[in-house]
């Protein structure tokens, strides 16, 4: 296990990936149902 | 604290019932919170057609749907103590399943729209109540347009409760993590540059 700066940064990186699950999922489907004609 | 050597592929029952009831009280917040901000439609006309639908209940509708079940997975998994993200992922699948039940209960008692309004295609006519016979040529489009937003919902569901197990097992969740997470130090592959 390293440490020090690579364990931040890949700490960091983890992080972006749940960020961009829980974000990422909802807003596809928001514009995509925005893109259908639903909500305008 | 559930190791993978010795864990047997059967659900902790109790982490998934506390997860289940997470989804279910977080879904009803953010529904709650949806009618208090006038996401919903309370009265008005009835949302025969998706054009009627506007873009905050979307927003409000997929949110909810979504993060609730993230929250419910997510609680199942640390409970359970999982730190593998495959059985994390499965009791969050478990969540999603018994929760569905719930709601349809909930939906034949009446009470299911205070999740939002995605989950009225759950809503059959219970056997206790009186069929009133439906009137108009739009009512087969409006059980169309429900069955569709419900199974959205559902299947939004089940993706955040998969999520919420994976993110609770503290796995990085990015697909190449896994291709190399059996290697030993030795065998893992030596990048050259």
């Amino acid at each position: 296990m390293s440490s020090g700066r690579g364990a931040s940064h890949k700490r960091r990186l983890e992080m972006l990936y749940v960020l961009a699950w829980l974000l990422g999922v909802p807003l596809t489907l928001i514009v995509l149902l925005f893109l259908l004609g639903i909500g305008r | 604290m559930a190791e993978h050597e010795n864990w047997r592929p059967w659900p902790i029952w109790s982490a998934v019932w506390v997860g289940a009831l997470a989804a279910l009280a977080v879904g009803l917040i953010i529904g709650l919170i949806g009618y208090a901000v006038g996401a919903h439609q309370m009265s008005g006309p009835r949302v025969t057609t998706w054009k009627n639908v506007r873009l905050i209940t979307t927003i409000f509708n997929v949110g909810g749907a979504f993060f609730a079940f993230v929250v419910g997975g997510w609680v199942a998994a640390r409970i359970a103590g999982f730190r593998r993200a495959e059985p994390a992922m499965l009791h969050g699948g478990v969540v999603w399943l018994i929760t569905v039940p719930m709601l349809m209960l909930f939906a034949a008692l009446g009470a299911a729209g205070s999740f939002g309004g995605w989950y009225g295609g759950l809503t059959g006519s219970p056997a206790w109540v009186a069929q009133v016979p439906a009137a108009g040529g739009d009512v087969a489009a409006a059980v169309r347009n429900t069955a569709l937003a419900t199974v959205t919902a559902l299947l939004l569901g089940l993706v955040g409760s998969v999520l919420g197990g994976w993110m609770a097992s503290g796995e990085p969740m990015s697909w190449t993590y896994y291709r190399q997470r059996t290697l030993g130090d030795v065998e893992r592959p030596r990048r050259v540059a």
